[in-house]
This record gives structure tokens, sequence and C-alpha cells, in this order.
């Protein structure tokens, strides 16, 4: 009985809020609508982006298993090994430079390309999609001419304005264009490319005669397993039977594990923001409900005169709000649904597929976290109007809800808790979430201090600046009201603005690591595949280039980690900031003294005449990541053969300074008779930096030019577009913090219009109570503006020194933006929504009831 | 009661000619004042066709049953509600042809307005509420003169205190002093006592009657109280939104009544 009454009651209220056309409920919906949005539709997309890649796996990878070597080709056991378990398609990656052959026969500037040629097996799963519309091996056919056919990616299209028919230069080959590679499938494998692909028969690349000893090149073997063959359980065999082979094998859960990470790590940054969305739209579902009530005092305290108890009051108002919640959650998860749907295509232009379907696993978290989050903001006002005193309806002036007991700051507590837990839960990170789960509780304590403190400051003011303009004095004493919006205000706006200013710094401050303080003392140049006997050459060719210098040749080798002192290297686990050690192969030199950029730590350097046992030197941090000091023993797998060697000294490595730098530098002997190219870095001045790509080609056509600028941009590209993507988010909590602040405005409402109405007939003018406005919103917006630049800071600079481990510096321009931005805003949405009071009519208001 | 309009008192032709009845221009001079209001079921005749003059210094009482209109009347008369026809001329100036802030500016000269509700800014303290209509007025001496107002009317120790700190007698008489502090040619007061028990609602109308004498403004009260009303100059009696009768009080009636 106590149950339908109460539901009865409830649909009383509901009825007479429905009729009011859900007015103080519209900000509490959207509010959470928004929130549950965001966190809907990030969780959707990224299990639509992991279904993706679990359903295309085959086709990313590009088999069932994929062996990847380095230098080498299999050995005749390995392959009949593959052989016996399936078809093996065999393909061959490297960076070469290209250059379109114009008619009169002079090229123009070449370029670097990622070039891959595949057999006729390839795809063994997956298609290729060509424009115009042909078959992949007709497409990559010799010609009569006797030059091969060629498949090139739309950016290298565009770049040379190329169509199919014309010509291009690969070393010593000639190629021609059979048209445009659309879809790659297994592109999404390698996220980051220093250029655009290229795609021939391995006969092109013979032709090309670009493979010499040592040239840095992959040879990919994908394997299609005949029906019955588990394929982890043959890893595990391959393994084992070719111990020393050094390549290195991916299932299908390994497939596009760069491009998974990658996009997981952006989706929880983007979950960050979406929260901070839901804690903003908690004020606004807090300033809400406590609206709401405060208008139910007075029937709420008559109510308990005819015998209504505190629990009974309680229940029904916590059903009024979670039938709300509800259909804001509803309104959020339909929107946060159709997110893989309608984003799948844009997506899909990047290589992510996504699987549009309906993922119920976030759906369900995120009506857990809205529901929490909406309980959570709306139980104070909740908890305080059951303890309404209805002694007050026999005394003079308004009814007020009643104040919290011991045991609601308990309860508060738990939610709180629960709500903080469900953020921990949810993010995979759990050291992000911790560290967001704490900034955001210390952000919110700290605005609520900060804005306890601008009423206190504006009371204290208004006393001393009597003589300092009414219109101030009059914000002034508005500021200072014990409800006024101005907690709201700094609160929610000042949160919002808190997201954009740490992200914003993050993000100049990641690009400008990238593009501004690297170039100052960076390498225009990076050559790769230059073979020892073409040394001498191109150092006389660098000195002899006009304005080029600071030449720097190193020999390069790559090679796989096999064992960590005794330890496999595959049952490793390191952590994962040094996790890349251990994947795929590394780049390792030798050498007689130590590189002039070494700063060693511990250990001493080998002597320059050393013959003996082979020593290491090795990046510090590493070492420390892998467990080893000095006089342990790490093998390196190169060429299929493994090299034990002992550290004899740790190094510490700046990456940023775009050096040459090796994880691994091992002492001269076993690795100096290995075939071997060489590295070089060089600066030229930008303006000559073109040209040099030319008479590099010209007179070294298998040495390939990587020019730092361009590959420092499709870095920043990236960084970019993972900004954009995360601004997109920090534009929704700015959207709920100006929902919150149209709220708390909406909610003084009433009380503004009758002061309004008191000044005016005390002779005020329509212009005096809207100088008074632009003062108070004015003053709330450049504190808000003032504490989120602060806070924002703080946090951004934390998070660069002690997450990213970048320098920090802080954007001129951003200071002016937040100040700008607050203030547009809050004077928009307080003078719209203070409209009502600048036009009130004076005399309804002053008639007596 | 039903009593045939002006059956008593001045005429019509009387008030078209102030001259012959008052020496000096009336301090309000009001013609054919209609006022119409819209509501849900249409629009409502609030007032219906007031013609009316006060000598400046005059107190006049106006009385009147609930929805005659005397709120109306008096707001018409401080600029605050718009007249649907007629002239309302008050110290001076036609109020009809006035836009809302040229009001405002004239309503901070010479009106000073009095409510039951009190109507204090619940945000400001006392001396800040009465020093409103002079800081509006840019006088710099704003709270030395609120200081005084308050202490004519027996505050002078309460001036920091805000208006839920205060009682409702204490209200009402900081708004007085609001009324009053800018030294207004016209007081309005509309029903002052009706939240106060009597013996504060008495003490407030003494210094009602007091002050407003000593500057020398008109006084307009609105009362359900005869015994108040009986205090003015004349009594105006308002009925369906028309003055149905006029009493003048004379040296003669008043000492009757004072027997």
């Amino acid at each position: 009985m106590q149950a339908m009454t109460i539901l009865r009651f409830a649909g009383r209220d509901l009825r007479s809020s429905l009729r009011g056309g859900l007015r103080g409920f519209r900000i509490f919906l959207l509010c959470l609508a928004l929130g549950a949005t965001v966190i809907a539709a990030v969780g959707s997309l990224s299990s639509g982006i992991n279904a993706g890649i679990a359903a295309d796996g085959k086709a990313i990878l590009g088999g069932d298993l994929e062996f990847r070597l380095v230098y080498r080709t299999t050995t005749p056991e390995e392959m009949a090994a593959l052989q016996a378990v399936g078809t093996v398609s065999h393909s061959l990656e490297m960076r070469a430079m290209l250059r379109p052959v114009q008619q009169s026969g002079n090229g123009a500037t070449p370029t670097l390309v990622e070039a891959k040629a595949v057999d006729d097996l390839y795809p063994l799963y997956g298609q290729t999609v060509i424009s115009p519309p042909q078959d992949l091996a007709t497409a990559l056919a010799k010609r009569p001419d006797g030059s091969f056919g060629a498949l090139i990616e739309p950016t290298l299209q565009q770049r040379f304005g190329l169509k199919p028919g014309d010509q291009l230069q690969l070393g010593e080959a000639r190629l021609t264009v059979s048209g445009v590679l659309e879809k790659e499938p297994d592109r999404g494998a390698q996220v980051f490319g220093l250029g655009p692909r290229l795609m021939i028969a391995p006969e092109a690349v013979t032709a090309s005669n670009l493979l010499q000893p040592g040239s840095l090149a992959y040879h990919v073997y994908r394997l299609k397993l005949k029906p019955g063959i588990d394929a982890n359980s043959l890893k595990a065999q391959l393994t084992a039977q070719f111990p020393s082979a050094g390549w290195r094998i991916r299932g299908i859960e390994d497939a596009a594990s760069g491009m998974r990470d990658f996009l997981n790590r952006t989706a929880q940054y983007m979950n960050l923001v979406g929260f901070c969305a839901l804690l903003i739209g908690g004020l606004g579902i807090a300033n809400a409900v406590r609206a709401y009530l405060e208008g139910k005092a007075r029937s709420l305290a008559v109510l308990k005169c005819l015998g209504a108890s505190n629990s009974q009051v309680l229940a029904l108002y916590l059903l009024l709000v979670g039938i709300m919640s509800a259909a804001g959650i509803v309104i959020g998860l339909a929107l946060g649904t159709a997110a893989p749907f309608l984003l799948g295509d844009a997506l899909a232009a990047f290589n992510v597929p996504v699987l549009a379907a309906i993922y119920p696993l976030p759906l369900a978290i995120a009506t857990g976290i809205s529901l929490l989050t909406a309980l959570a903001f709306a139980l104070a006002p909740l908890l305080k109007a059951r303890r309404v005193k209805p002694a007050q309806l026999f005394r003079a002036g308004p009814v007020e809800l009643g104040d919290l007991a011991r045991a609601d700051r308990i309860i508060l507590a738990v939610v709180g808790l629960a709500l903080a837990a469900s953020a921990l839960l949810a993010g995979s990170n759990l050291k992000l979430a911790g560290g967001f789960v704490i900034g955001a509780a210390l952000t919110m304590l700290a605005f609520n201090l900060l804005a306890a403190l601008l009423k206190k400051l504006a009371g204290w003011a208004r006393g001393r600046f009597s003589g300092a303009g009414r219109a101030l004095r009059f914000a002034l004493a508005d500021i200072a009201r014990r409800q006024s919006p101005t907690t709201s205000i700094v609160l929610s706006l000042g949160l919002g603005l808190t997201v954009l200013v740490v992200i914003a710094l993050i993000q100049h401050n990641m690009l400008r690591d990238l593009s501004e303080t690297v170039p100052d003392q960076a390498p225009s140049f990076y050559f790769i595949d230059i073979q020892p006997q073409q040394l001498d050459a191109f150092d006389q060719f660098a000195k002899s280039y006009p304005g080029a210098g600071e030449l720097r040749q190193v020999p390069m080798l790559r090679g796989r980690i096999s064992k960590v002192k005794d330890q496999s290297a595959d049952n490793i686990k390191p952590p994962a900031d040094i996790a890349w050690v251990l994947k795929g192969d590394r780049g390792i030199t030798w050498a007689t003294t130590a590189p002039s950029n070494a700063k060693i730590v511990d250990g001493n350097w080998w002597p320059a005449d050393y013959q003996g046992p082979t020593l290491v030197s090795i990046d510090a941090k590493a070492a420390q990541g892998l467990g080893l000091k000095i006089g342990d023993q790490i093998t390196v797998n190169v060429l299929g053969r493994d090299i034990t060697a002992k550290i004899a000294n740790l190094r510490e490595i700046d990456w940023s300074s775009l050096d040459i730098n090796f994880v691994m530098v091992f002492s001269p002997g076993i690795l100096q008779k290995a075939p071997q190219t060489y590295i070089a870095t060089l600066r030229v001045p930008p303006e000559r930096e073109g040209d040099l790509v030319g008479a590099v080609s010209q007179q070294f056509p298998t040495i390939s030019a990587i020019r730092v600028k361009e590959a420092l941009a499709s870095a920043i590209d990236i960084l970019q577009a993972v900004a954009g993507a995360i601004r997109v988010t920090a534009a929704v909590t700015l959207a709920a913090g100006m929902l919150v602040l149209a709220g708390a405005i909406a909610a003084g409402r009433e009380r503004r219009i009758y002061e309004a109405v008191l000044l005016k007939m005390l002779g005020g003018t329509t212009g005096d109570v809207a100088r008074g406005y632009l003062w108070e919103y004015g003053i709330a917006a450049l504190v808000s503006a003032a504490i989120a630049l602060g806070i924002g800071s703080l946090a951004a600079y934390l998070f660069l020194k002690h997450v990213l481990d970048i320098g920090w510096s802080f954007p001129p321009g951003l200071a002016a933006l937040v100040i700008g931005l607050s203030l547009a805003i809050t004077l928009a949405v307080g003078f719209i929504g203070s409209w009502r009071a600048l036009k009130a009519k004076t005399a309804p208001y002053l008639r007596n009831e | 009661m039903k009593l045939p309009p002006l059956q008593s008192g001045s005429s019509p032709a009387q008030i078209s000619s102030p001259s012959q009845a008052f020496p000096a221009q009336p301090a309000i001079f009001v013609a054919d004042l209609q006022l119409s209001l819209t509501s849900d079921a249409g629009p409502v005749n609030i007032l219906r066709g007031i013609d009316l003059a006060i000598a400046s210094g005059e107190t006049v009482g106006i009385v009147g049953p609930s929805g005659s209109g005397k709120t109306s009347l008096m707001l018409l008369l401080a600029g605050l509600e718009q007249a649907t026809g007629g002239q309302v001329v008050v110290t001076g100036q036609e109020l009809t042809r006035m836009t809302e802030d040229q009001l405002a500016l004239w309503r901070r000269r010479e009106v000073g307005i009095v409510f039951q509700a009190f109507h204090l800014i619940p945000t400001m303290t006392a001396i800040e509420n009465v020093a409103v209509p002079l800081e509006l007025a840019g006088r710099r001496d704003a709270f030395d003169a609120a200081g005084k107002a308050l202490a004519a009317v027996g505050l002078g120790h309460r001036l920091r205190h805000y208006p839920s700190q205060l009682s409702g007698g204490e209200q009402q008489r900081v708004a007085l002093a609001r009324a009053l502090v800018g030294r207004p040619k016209l007081l309005l007061a509309d029903e002052p006592t009706g939240n106060l028990d009597h013996d504060t609602g008495q003490k407030v109308m003494e210094l009602i009657f007091e002050l407003s004498k000593a500057q020398g403004s008109t006084l307009v009260l609105i009362t359900h109280d005869p015994d108040l009303a009986a205090r003015c100059d004349r009594i105006l009696h308002l009925a369906d939104g028309r003055i149905a009768s006029e009493e003048r009080r004379t040296a003669a009636s008043a000492r009757a009544r004072g027997e």
C-alpha cells in the first residue's frame, strides 16, 4: 500500500511537471543525455572498432599467421615447414626513392615511398580495390615496353598528378602506372608509414637493382592454414623448431595491435573527457533538482504536516528523479548506439574497420555510470528535501529545505565513492583513471572553495567600495547572496574551461615538442641503405654540396632481442613504456669509440682497439625496465644468428634530439663482418632541401632519403587528428557547462525579476539593471577563466612533466582565448536568461497578494 | 451600499478647472483615467474613468473594497502601470506620454513608495536598501543620508542588518526611510500597516504622517482602516473602478471625530 501511495503521488507530481513543459527538468534531461551520449558513443565506437578488427583480422594480417624477416628470405627448410601446413604468400617491403618520368625524359624531384612487392597469391584474405577496376596480377604485370605495372596510393597520384600510363623510375627499373590502389586489405597493420605506398611485382624489385646485401628490406610470409590446424600451437611449434630464425610471428590477435592500442588509448582519453561532461552535467542535475524541490518545499511541508514520513518523501522524489534520469539516459543511449553506424564510413577512410552493431556492454556501462552520476548529484537536495521543517508553514517568509544530518552525509559519501569506483572500473588504464578521479575530486573541491572565497570577497568588497559605482555594488551584493548563481557559474563554466585549457595545453606542447624545439639542432635528412663501398663517395658528395654539414655515418643492422640474461624474450613482460624494445626488430650498430652524443651513466666504454668477446652498450632506461645491469648478458638475433654480448656500460639517450641513436651499440668484431649498410644524417639549409633529394637520387639511386620535416609532418597530422577527436568531446564539456550555466541563471529568474522590479520601482532604469548584470556576469566569467587557467595549467603541467615527459610552454593566445570565451558565453547566456527580468512589467509584482 | 458616482464632494467641472479649487498647480491631476487588464477570461475593466485633483502637501486616504482599483490607481500615479486611457499629471509631468526609463528617472526624483509587503531587496542591508534611490540618482552622500533617514525612523542601531534579520515593523520602517530619503514630492503608501500588528502599525503610521508632513510631501494612503483614513485631509471611496464618494475632513469634522 505504501508503494502504491507513493506511485500515485509521483504520478500527480509528474503530471503537473509535464503540464509546466518540464521547465526545470529540461536542463536535467539535456545534461544527463549529453553525458550518457558521450560515454555510450565512445564505448560503442571502440567496441565497433575492436569487433571490426577482430572480424577483419585475417584480412588485416593478410593471413592466419605472418612471419616477418628482415634482410633475408626463408631458408628452404623454413619454407618447407610453412608449405607443409598451408598456402604461403611472400611479399617484400622496403623504402625507396621513386621519381616520375616526364615526357622530356628528365625526372621531377624524387620522393620516398614504401614499396611493397607482392606475389601472385596476394592477398590471401580480403580484396584489393583498384581504380580503374582491374585484376591485381594484370595491373602489376610486365608490359611489352619492358616496364613493370605499378599501383600507387591516392596521395602519390595527387602529389605528382599521375594518371594511368604515366611512367616512374624506381632504381634502375622503369614502371608504368596501372591505376590507383584504393584499398589495400592489410594496410591497417602499418598505421604510420614514412611515405605513400607503391605496389609492384617482385620482378620489378629485381630489375630496380635496389636490393643489395644489408639493404633494409622485410620479407613477409603470410600463411593460409589448411583446415584443422591451430595457428597458436603452430606458432609455438615453429618457434621451437627454428629457435634462431629471428622471425617475428604474428597471429590474428596481434594483427593491428598497434592500431588497436592507439585507438583504445584515444578512446580512453575521449572517455575521460566524456566523464568531465557527465560531471559538469551532474552540477546541472543538482541545480535542477534543488530548484525543483525548493519550489516544492511548501507542498512538502504540507505533506509532512498531513503525516508523510521522511522516507516517504525521499522515496517519492527519488522515484521522480529516477523516471527523469531514465528518460535522459534513454536519449543518450539512443544517440550513443548510433555512433558506430554514423561514423563507420568516416573511419573506414582511415583504414579503421568499424563493425556497425549494437554493443550491449558499453551501453550497460554508460547506463550504470549515468545513473550513478544522476543519483550522486540529485541526492543532496533530495536528502535535504525530506528534512524540510513543517513548522516553517506557521511563520512568515519562505519555506526552505532542511539541513543534512550526519547519516545523510554518510550516504552521500558512499554514493560519491561508488561513482569514483565506477570511473575506475570503466577505465582500462587504472593509473590514468585513478589520477583522473583524484584530479576531478580535487578540482571540484578547489572550485567550490574558490567560489566560496569569491562570495566572501564580494561581501567584503561591497562595504569597502561604496563609492565605486552602484552597478558594481549591486553586482557584488548579488554575488555575495547565499543562493547566488555565482557558485554554479564558476563551477560549471570553470570546469568546462579547465578541460579546454588542459587539452589545449597538452596539444600545444606535444605539437611544439614535435615541430618547434627539435629542428633547431636536428638533422634535415636521414639517408638509409648506404652501401659500405659508397661511404667515401657519399662523404665527398655531402662535403661538396653547398650549405650541407654535420654529416654522420653509422653502420646499421637490424636485429631482434631474443634473450635477456637466460630468459627467452617471448616470456618477458616488460613495463609498457619500454615494451617497444622487445617488439619486432631494432636498429643496432657497432662502434670502436663512444658516439659523440653518448652520455655514459654507468660502466666504461671499451678501448678503441678492443678485440675480446662481444660487449654492448645499452640504453639505461631499457636496461632498467628489463632488469639488466653491468655484466649481464643479452642475446640479439641478426640474420638468423644469435649474438650474445655482455653489458659494458649504460647510456642515457635523448631521443628528442632526433640524432642517430641506438638502444644497443656493440663492440666491433662479429658484427663488423655481417652484411650491413650505413645510415647517415646531414644538415642542409631549408631552402636547399628539395634540391638535395634530386641530387642524391641522381648520383646514388639505391640510397633512400628521409626528410625529417616530412616525417614530422605526418606525425603531426596524426596527432592533429587525435587532438581533433578529443577536442570534439571537450566541446561537449563546454556545452554541458553552458547548459548548467543557463540552468543556474534560469533557476534564479523569479528572484531576479523581483529585484529588477524593485530597482525600477525605486527609479532605476533598464540600463541600471543591465549594468548590474554586466558586472555580475563579468566578474563571474573572469574568475571562472582565471581559475580554469590556473588549475588547467597545473593539471596539464603535471601530465606533460610526469606522464609524457616533455617540456612545458604556455601559448600566449590561450589566456586571451579562455577569457574571451568565458566572457562571451557567460554574458550571452546570462543576458538571454535575464531578458525577462530586464523587460519585466513592474505592476503585477507590486500588487498585494 | 451603491452610490451614484460623484454624488457628493467635488464635481467633474470643479476638477477640470483645478485653479478654482486650488490656488497652485495640483500635485496630482487625473482626468478620465481608464485601466483595463487582460486576463484569461478576457479584458477586465479595473478603472472606469477616474477624475481627481490633489493639492501639493495634501494627505489623501483611499478606501474601498478589495478589487475596487485602489492599488491600480496608486501604481498609475507612480508610473508603474500604463493607463489604457485618460490623463495622469503628477508633479507637473504627463506620465502617460513618458517612456519606462523616463518614468524611472522621474520616480527617483519625485516619488517614494511604501508597500504592505515592504518589498525590501533581500540581498542588501538596511542602509544599502535605503541608499539605493540616492545611489541611482548619483548622490555621493547616499550612505550618510541613508544613515540619517534610518535614524529618523528609529533604526540608527540596525544599519547593517539584512531584511530577514529585522521584524516586520522594522522592515516597514526601513521601507519608509527608503521612500522618504530622497525627499520626494509625493509619498504613496499601499496598506503600509496591513502586515503589521495594531500597535506596530500605529507607530509606523505616526512616522508616515509626521515625516511626510515635515518634508511637505503629498501623501496618498491606501488603507482598509477607517481610523487611519480619517486622519487624512480627504478620503476617497473607490468602488468598482470609480470614485464613489469623497469626504473632506474639515476642522469641524476633525473636532467632531476627535470627541
